[in-house]
């Protein structure tokens, strides 16, 4: 999986289908590509793991909770860039353009959503 | 007896305390320097030159009430700092246009149509699907898949949200242009001739930003093309846009003309259109100078900003409009950004603008006044004596290195003073307007910004761009790598290298750009208030008769304006550098400590 470009997404067996497909839709409006896979964990471990697959260096990783976290490789094991608990399908859409977004070069505090994350300590 | 030099500036008031004995060299006991309150020359400066005196008795070990004199400016001649406006004209437009830039339009091409909502495409005429925020990209896709297959030629749509590549890419082919994230869609009207142009990535629009490309679309004839002309210039540089023709009594015009400016001097009175520029401004002032006066011409743009002027200082001093002169007056090209009437997305277009420095003057003493007031509020005999650049050229002269024959160029935040000695200690000094406000004008005006700390900030600070999370490339291309990655808010941004930490510029301007504008806003100011003051004091008019010129002022601490003046100033063989005022406050405190040397009247 991890000889695409683009931005690896990990997700759990039980992770809502709704926030993996918006994630994808926020990577696509943003024209980068998104490659997804399965694994156990939670969203920060998924996220670090997916990171690590990444040929961008950014991995995302959706838990069964309903958590969202977007990892950045060279972070190592440092909180993620990003993480929502409890994620919307417009939080999981925004996350997904952020990415993109990161991975263009482009700055991503012009995202409208930005309020309404929270970003672990 | 301790004497205290007080120099009350346009941005700041400096103070220096000196124990001054007969036959004796000072002795320096403590220097202030703290923010000038209220204008220049007028008793509103009060409250901050009090504070400095206290700060400086403080680091004294004295109290205020030690001072047996304080000496002030004999800053008559220059009453208050700075008339500056950006004086432009209006500008119209009979048509709606949203020269958006989304991050991520979607598709590419010109599409030249009727607008229509995306649920109500029918007919064989080319039409724009409008596609607000409640239709979800999946149905807005379907709705222009299915009218395509049904034969009605969709050329292009305009999307509420950030949908623009999604729709794009479930409708097929042919591909149309799609531009997303247009907040204000419920304005768009329905039923009007619109074109949509997505430029390919990397690529920027051709059509809609040439006058020309859109008398062709629109079929206009020449005096439409030319209303429609500024809608044209506000797209240029942009990846996708769209314009939507309305009819022409849907948008009011409104125009305020610049106005003329009579200019009066000893050589006589000429009159200037401000649309001539600031070359043609100052070329008319060299022909009357020296200038006594200048008369704008009433109910245009130049009219009102002397008339504020006027009021201001009138509220200041007490005194009448009539008894103020423009002793100097600056005038400077630049770019401003006007709103565009009738646009959708807040566009706005760069116009030619001339910014104007003036420096008034006053008949009655206004510095006696000041004088007056000071003593009797702080109950120290206060004396106005010495010109400000008198003063200057003295504070200066204690720069270790320094001797007579000498220049002084003071580089304030209002005006631009100069003062030769020559081998005689013979002084001569000029005082310009125009100083570090202006730079700030010229630098915020052309970037678009407004607030006044952040032009302060972009003409005193460095800037960087942050290209990745964990770097920054400085504007001399170095890439430093940081300890931390960047807070998101910053990634992708330019942004200022402020001591406090990086902060995101507004409206996200290149590097280069702020850079640019940045050092040409210097230029313009100070580059040619140098000329103007070496060429008026240089022995014969020709600087190259001059040796050694010495930075002093606010300005003179500049990052990079001494660098770039010692430059420009190295074409006549002249040595610039920046004054060590008593060897250790840099260019600061020149003037007041000039004050403290001058002949002591008691």
């Amino acid at each position: 999986m991890n000889d695409r470009p683009g931005i690896t997404i990990l997700y759990s067996a039980g992770a809502s289908n709704g926030l993996v497909l918006a994630l994808g839709l926020g990577c696509e409006e943003e024209g980068v590509p998104a490659v997804f896979g399965v694994r156990d964990g939670d969203a920060s471990s998924l996220a670090r793991r997916a990171s690590e697959l990444s040929i961008s260096f950014l991995g995302i990783g959706i838990d069964s909770l309903g958590s969202i976290a977007l990892h950045d490789q060279r972070l190592g094991g440092l909180r993620p860039l990003l993480a929502k608990a409890d994620a919307s399908v417009d939080h999981a859409r925004a996350i997904g353009v952020a990415a993109g977004r990161i991975v263009r070069g482009r700055p991503v505090g012009v995202i409208r959503l930005e309020a309404l994350w929270t970003v672990t300590e | 007896m301790i004497v205290a030099g007080l120099d009350i500036g346009n941005q700041t008031t400096e103070v220096a305390i000196a124990l001054v004995e007969p036959g004796q060299a000072p002795c320096f006991l403590a220097h202030a320097i703290t923010r000038t309150t209220g204008i220049k020359g007028t008793v509103s400066t009060i409250p901050g030159a009090r504070v400095a005196l206290i700060q400086a008795a403080e680091r004294a070990g004295i109290s205020i009430s030690r001072i047996d004199l304080i000496r002030i400016n004999e800053g008559a001649p220059v009453v208050a700092g700075v008339a500056m406006q950006a004086i432009t004209q209006t500008t119209l437009t009979d048509s709606t246009l949203i020269g958006h830039n989304p991050e991520s339009p979607g598709g590419a091409g010109l599409g030249v149509g009727r607008t229509a909502a995306v649920t109500e495409l029918h007919g064989d005429e080319s039409l724009i699907a409008i596609v607000d925020g409640s239709v979800p990209f999946e149905s807005a896709a379907m709705f222009i898949r299915i009218a395509r297959d049904a034969g009605v030629p969709v050329v292009g749509a305009i999307v509420q949200s950030n949908d623009g590549v999604l729709i794009s890419n479930r409708i097929g082919e042919p591909a149309i242009p799609v531009v997303d994230e247009v907040t204000a869609i419920d304005r768009v009207p329905f039923g009007q001739l619109a074109a949509v142009e997505v430029a390919p990535v990397g690529t920027m629009i051709q059509t809609l930003c040439n006058p020309y490309g859109l008398a062709t679309l629109f079929h206009l004839d020449a005096v439409q093309t030319s209303r429609i002309a500024p809608a044209a210039r506000a797209l240029t540089g942009l990846r996708s846009a769209v314009i939507i023709r309305t009819p022409e009594d849907q948008v009011e015009e409104r125009t305020i003309e610049p106005g003329s400016l009579t200019l009066i001097g000893k050589r006589g009175r000429r009159a200037v259109d401000i649309r001539a520029g600031a070359a043609a401004i100052a070329r008319e002032l060299t022909r009357v100078a020296p200038l006594h006066n200048v008369l704008p011409e009433a109910g245009t743009a130049v009219g009102a900003m002397f008339g504020t002027l006027r009021a201001d200082l009138s509220a200041a001093t007490g005194l009448q409009g009539s008894e103020f002169h423009v002793a100097d007056l600056f005038p400077s090209d630049l770019s401003v950004f006007q709103p565009v009437v009738g646009s959708l997305s807040n566009e706005v277009i760069a116009e030619r603008a001339v910014a104007l420095a003036a420096m008034v003057e006053t008949e009655s003493s206004l510095i006696d006044a000041l004088a007056n007031t000071i003593s009797v509020e702080l109950h120290i005999p206060v004396l106005a004596g010495g010109r400000e650049a008198d003063a200057g050229i003295r504070g200066a002269l204690t720069t270790p290195g320094t001797g007579f024959p000498l220049c002084v160029l003071d580089l304030g935040s209002g005006s631009t003073n100069a003062a030769r000695i020559d081998s005689h200690g013979e002084i001569a000094r000029v005082h310009l307007a125009g100083g570090g406000s202006m730079v700030n004008l010229l630098l915020g005006e052309e970037l678009g910004i407004d607030d006044p700390d952040w032009r302060e900030h972009l003409k005193r600070l460095r800037v960087a761009r942050v290209d990745s999370l964990f770097s920054i490339r400085h504007e001399d291309g170095f890439v430093a790598f940081l300890p931390d990655a960047v807070s998101l808010d910053l990634f992708g941004r330019t942004v200022l290298l402020h001591p406090e930490g990086m902060r995101a510029v507004p409206g996200n301007p290149a590097v280069d750009r702020i850079v640019e504008t940045r050092r040409r806003a210097k230029k313009s100011v100070f580059g040619v208030n140098a000329e103007r003051a070496l060429h008026m004091l240089a022995p014969g008019g020709n600087p190259r008769f001059l040796s050694f010129v010495v930075l002093i002022g606010g300005s003179a601490l500049d990052f990079e304006l001494p660098a770039m003046l010692a430059e420009q100033l190295s074409e006549y063989g002249v040595v610039t550098g920046t004054a060590n005022v008593r060897g250790e406050h840099g260019p600061r405190n020149a003037v007041a400590t000039g004050l403290i040397f001058e002949p002591v009247m008691l």
